[in-house]
């Protein structure tokens, strides 16, 4: 008596094909897959650094079927580190995913999308708005709101003149504190909040970035009167096995790995610790 | 199906059977006072004694191992894996195993869209003899948690036995247990015999409603868990002797979670492993740059419960993953008494709680 199963721990093969430096500590990883991934915007897989680990990540590319895929990976722990010393073009990875909901875009239809990504949150954010571009005009706005630490630390800041080119479409930038050369805006990420012009009833936010700066554009979107229910964020936890299973990464009852990573704020916010 | 009597020669013919059916474990009574889990050999099976309670061992091991190989790679060799469940049979476990087993069930075997092949390869080759307990250790409580010292039909058993004058009275829960007890001499149990596993369970039932009553709560633990939203103080005071050992996770039949790791396995391949991990040790949840959403010890103190009580229930029809079988109070090295803990959450003031380290329960009764 056999049978074939699932292995749902094993990750596919995949191939580093380009390494391109975003910042001084961000790197755009891109694979080969071995066989094609579909994901939504929003959902994360398992990056496998072959005898290292793994560990999760929203890509960074466009949403759909395809072999080819994009991380876009900030330097911060023991396998970030390594991918960004030692990968390099030609090295074997792993893949496992996707895993998660994703974004609710059906809920969004007809309504304005506010997204707000601070620092290395710009990569997730990256794959969300290729996602909303991709049925532009279910949208009634899109409206982006990008922060980074200085004008340095922006990643894909070539795309942002064709993203705001896009129908009905605008995009926003800040920085944390003045830097030679920067006309624009200073100021961490809720500061482009300041002067929302947005029908407020009437909008979604989608919002990823460190937890701290999740929390204050949190309080902020409160603050101006804001649904719980129509804000989502790209929680960070801990996700190991990626299918709420090995109970890491949970805020309350819900499991970031399989019910997120983009959790709705009116579902999360009574349990403790959200913001870690 | 009639219940069955067997009688103690019967009981042997059937582990002689069992041994040669498939791999044998069994819970094992001969040992001073505490049942422990072993390998059956074959010499044993003529001085085996069923077991008055529940093992010291958890029996979760036989079917997610502490350590284990999930997968090798690279080469997409293992994506799909041929499983051949092995033949393997337990005796003797209590209720709250087999309800530990249950739990592992809804999250390995019967989850919709993630199954995991390792869990249901060892899972459908088991065949589950259930014992109902003649006695109790002064930590058990699973009448506070849903459970009892008996299985009933349904329970997902093979086989029930329930210890009764000089023999047994059999209940069958499965065609493959009604094969194995054939040429066991097992006969149709006459009325004084049913009337006396009735009495039985009576017995224990109200040893344990007795014992317990001192942490029983007007609502139940799932309730009060559930609707804790604030740290409550119970958490701070009875955590406070926690020395994040992990033995409470290592020995609880309920408790799964786990990690992977991935390892060198030379020319080129590596292996990844599934291990079991434990919540109350700070890395658990730690994430790449050192944050960490339970970096206290009564977060993490409070996080066990939350899953046992809340998460665990809230996502498997109302089931906790405590089975009550007590294990967790009886190796904590800081004596923490789980039932003064959920007893103590509502409890506002420190002063009117249970002591904190909890008085040490007393030690069973030597004997069987």
């Amino acid at each position: 008596m056999s049978e074939k199963m699932k292995n749902i721990y094993y990750p596919i093969d995949a191939e580093v094909v380009d390494v391109v430096t975003e910042t001084s500590t961000i790197k755009t990883f891109k694979f080969k897959l071995s066989e094609p991934l579909k994901f939504r915007a929003g959902q994360f897989v398992q990056l496998t650094v072959p005898g290292i680990g793994e560990a999760p990540f929203t890509p960074s590319s466009e949403p759909g079927e395809s072999t080819d895929l994009e991380i876009t990976i900030l330097r911060t722990g023991r396998v970030t580190d390594y991918l960004h010393d030692f990968i390099k073009p030609g090295d074997p990875v792993g893949i496992r995913g996707p895993f998660g909901e994703g974004y609710p875009f059906d809920k969004f239809k007809g309504k304005t999308v506010l997204v707000v990504g601070g620092g290395v949150g710009l990569a997730p954010m990256r794959a969300g708005i290729y996602g909303l571009f991709q049925n532009i005009d279910d949208y009634k706005r899109v409206s982006i709101k990008f922060g980074a630490r200085t004008p340095n630390d922006f990643c894909f800041t070539d795309e942002f003149d064709t993203w705001a080119k896009k129908p009905h479409t605008d995009l926003k930038l800040t920085i944390d504190r003045p830097f030679p050369g920067w006309t624009g805006t200073v100021g961490v990420v809720t500061v482009l909040l300041d002067d929302l012009d947005v029908d407020i009833e009437d909008t979604y936010v989608i919002s990823c970035g460190p937890d701290i700066m999740l929390k204050f554009v949190t309080l902020k979107l409160l603050d101006l009167g804001f649904d719980p229910f129509h804000i989502y964020l790209s929680m960070n936890r801990r996700m190991s096995c990626g299918f709420g299973k090995c109970h890491r990464c949970n805020i309350g009852p819900y499991y970031i790995c399989k019910d997120g990573p983009d959790m709705c704020y009116g579902e999360i916010m009574n349990y403790p610790n959200v913001f870690g | 199906m009639p219940f069955l009597y067997l009688s103690k020669d019967g009981l042997k013919e059937l582990l002689s059977k069992l041994y040669d059916w498939g791999e044998l474990f069994w819970v094992d009574g001969s040992f001073e006072g505490k049942p422990r889990l072993a390998r059956a050999t074959k010499e044993a099976i003529a001085k085996y004694e069923v077991p008055a309670l529940r093992g010291v061992e958890p029996v979760k091991s036989l079917v997610i191992p502490p350590k284990q190989k999930v997968a090798e790679y690279p080469g997409n060799l293992d994506k799909d894996i041929e499983i051949a469940p092995k033949k393997r049979a337990i005796f003797g476990i209590a209720q709250c195993d087999l309800a530990g087993i249950t739990i592992f069930d809804r999250v390995f075997k019967d989850d919709p869209e993630f199954v995991d092949p390792f869990y249901v390869e060892r899972r459908k080759g088991l065949f589950i003899v259930t014992i109902d307990c003649a006695k109790a250790y002064p930590s058990c409580f699973c009448n506070l948690v849903k459970g009892k010292p008996f299985c009933d039909p349904g329970d997902g058993y093979d086989l029930n036995l329930t210890p009764v004058e000089d023999g047994f009275l059999v209940d069958v829960g499965t065609p493959a247990g009604e094969e194995l007890l054939k040429g066991t001499g097992a006969s149709q149990a006459t009325d004084s015999i049913i009337a006396g596993r009735d009495k039985l369970r009576a017995k224990v039932t109200a040893q344990l409603e007795k014992q317990n009553a001192q942490f029983a709560t007007e609502k139940t633990y799932i309730e009060l868990v559930s609707e804790v939203r604030e740290e409550p103080a119970s958490y701070r005071h009875h955590g406070s002797t926690c020395v994040e050992c992990g033995a409470c996770t290592n020995v609880c039949p309920g408790c799964f979670c786990f990690g992977i790791y991935d390892n060198d396995a030379g020319d080129g391949r590596y292996e990844r492993l599934m291990t079991w991990d434990s919540c109350q040790l700070a890395g658990f949840s730690r994430m790449a740059g050192m944050l960490n959403p339970r970096l206290r010890i009564a977060q993490r103190f409070m996080h066990r419960y939350n899953h046992k009580f809340f998460h665990y229930p809230w996502r498997y029809e109302g089931w906790p993953s405590c089975t009550g079988c007590g294990r967790c109070v009886d190796n904590c090295m800081g004596s923490i008494d789980m039932r003064a803990t959920l007893r103590d959450l509502t409890v506002e003031s420190v002063e009117d709680m249970l002591p904190s380290p909890s008085p040490k329960v007393a030690e069973p009764e030597a004997g069987k």
